[in-house]
């Protein structure tokens, strides 16, 4: 259970020491394997907000909880995937993903085959990111998260680099994990359509400061079909701001 | 290179027709300077003495630098080095002659330890500069995946080894700069000494040579040690 109160985080310019509030009394609620996906305007603090459920940073004012206990450092339970993959240029493709098995002391070769393989990269495994075309680093870096099998996973626009068929194959390898782990997501995206595809619940958030404006929760079955929900849609762009 | 024959050839050509007396060399009497010397085995012995030498004082240096620079980048303690090295790194290598001459005494060590002070101030300075601009993203993300305080560090070395890499070849390049200085006082052989020789000897031709070698040498090095960074950083 990720519970988020009253979070408050700004930023202050290099150049202009400006102050820039990107989250402003933020608050949020998300159940313990619930999927969840955050549509918002860019530059309003969705990053921001995953970093500090990740423990990559800390709010100015507020309560950053998961299971009951404030997030005050990084742990692997929590895994970030960040919107610049962030992938180890001296490792290859496969030593990427197995990077944190290694890391626990439970190094897995096959495991890593596997992914390779589910996430379209058979063949890939030996090349080294720079090698690699900005898809394949994306299914990388999300291969590598769910490699270690984290409680709570935050991907921040992970399919944004993907063409529209790598997408929907990534979406439904997402949605099949997800489903086997029991894992809880929250998912930034862009793609309203992505959104309803894959999330219990979806919230939009306004320009910086964040703040929720509005929540929709779909539940009809899974697998869903693209463009599946227009009511859904509807109420989601209601909220968008033009 | 083309260019540099033909600059070479009008100098000659103008040495014929107005003949500059003794001082100035012409290209040929260079040619046949670096040939007798190469003939006698003398030129061997010379880039040898000189090789060694910048092997040894290079090779101290960097290693002294690396480690140091490590130490300063790691903080805590290790800032205690921050100060003295950069108030000593614009000092000329020329200026530490008459200290390593009291702490080594005429000869060798004395020598290698001007070429080991010039490649020391910059590898220190650079390993410490990439050590310091290695990305938190990927210290954060190892954190994340689980990696220990230990990988971690190795995360570090990893991303900061081709800058670590560039500034030894910096270092060694620097070494190669100061050889003159280094065998300035004692040096009996070396590139260095022909250099010298066109004073010492009157014999201005031979300061070309050496001049030549020290460039030949240098540049031979540079290329050794890229190609040693592309073998341990192929991935970059
Ligand atoms: N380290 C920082 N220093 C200064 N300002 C920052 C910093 N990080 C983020 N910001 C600012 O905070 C605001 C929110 O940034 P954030 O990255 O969270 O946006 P986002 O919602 O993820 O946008 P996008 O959809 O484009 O990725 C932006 O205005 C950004 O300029
Ligand atoms: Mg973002």
């Amino acid at each position: 259970m990720i519970r988020v109160r009253g979070v408050s985080r700004t930023f202050v310019e290099a150049r202009t020491s400006a102050r820039v509030p990107a989250l402003d009394g933020f608050e949020l609620e998300v159940s313990r394997g619930e999927f969840l996906a955050i549509l918002g305007p860019s530059g309003c603090g969705k990053s921001t907000l995953l970093r500090l459920l990740a423990g990559f940073d800390r709010a100015d004012a507020g309560l950053v909880e998961v299971d009951g206990a404030p997030v005050t450092a990084i742990s692997p339970r929590r895994l970030l995937v960040s919107q610049d993959p962030a992938l180890f240029p001296w490792l290859t493709a496969a030593e990427n993903i197995g990077f944190g098995l290694r890391a626990q002391g439970r190094a897995d070769p096959a495991r890593v085959e596997a992914l390779l393989v589910e996430f379209g990269l058979a063949g890939a495994g030996g090349r080294y990111p720079r090698e690699l075309s900005g898809g394949m680093r994306q299914r990388v870096a999300l291969a590598r998260a769910l490699a270690v099998r984290p409680d709570v996973l935050l991907l921040d626009e992970p399919f944004g680099a993907l063409d529209a068929l790598s997408r929907e194959s990534m979406q439904a390898l997402l949605e099949a994990t997800w489903l086997a782990s029991g894992a809880t997501v929250v998912l930034v995206t862009h793609s309203v359509d992505e959104a309803l595809r894959l999330a219990d619940r979806v919230v939009v958030v306004s320009p910086r400061p964040a703040r929720v404006v509005g929540s929709v929760v779909v539940e009809s079955a899974r697998p869903r079909r693209a463009g599946s929900h227009p009511e859904l849609r509807e109420r989601l762009m209601g909220w968008a701001v033009p | 290179m083309r260019l540099l024959l033909l600059l070479l050839a009008l100098w000659e050509v103008a040495g014929r027709v107005w003949p500059p007396g003794p001082l100035v060399p012409l290209p040929s009497a260079i040619v046949l300077d670096a040939a007798s010397l190469l003939a006698s085995g003398e030129l061997f012995v010379h880039v040898l003495r000189s090789a060694v030498r910048v092997a040894l004082g290079g090779g101290v240096g960097a290693g002294v630098g690396v480690l140091v620079g490590v130490a300063l980048a790691a903080g805590g303690p290790g800032r205690l080095f921050d100060v003295p090295v950069a108030l000593a790194r614009p000092i000329p290598s020329l200026a530490w002659i008459p200290l390593t001459l009291l702490w080594f005494g005429v000869g060798e060590g004395q020598q290698i330890a001007i070429l080991a002070l010039a490649t020391f101030g910059v590898v220190v300075a650079g390993t410490r500069d990439a050590i310091g601009a290695v990305p938190t993203a990927w210290l954060q993300a190892a954190e994340n995946l689980g990696a220990s305080r230990g990988a971690r560090l190795g995360v570090r070395a990893q991303a900061a080894l081709p800058g670590v890499l560039a500034s030894v070849a910096e270092g060694f390049a620097a070494a190669w700069f100061v050889l003159v200085a280094a065998e300035f006082v004692s040096a009996t052989e070396g590139l260095g000494v022909l250099v010298l020789a066109g004073r010492d000897l009157i014999l201005p031709a031979r300061t070309f040579v050496g001049a030549a070698g020290l460039a030949a040498s240098a540049g031979l090095t540079a290329w050794a040690l890229r190609a040693l960074r592309g073998r341990l950083t192929r991935w970059a």
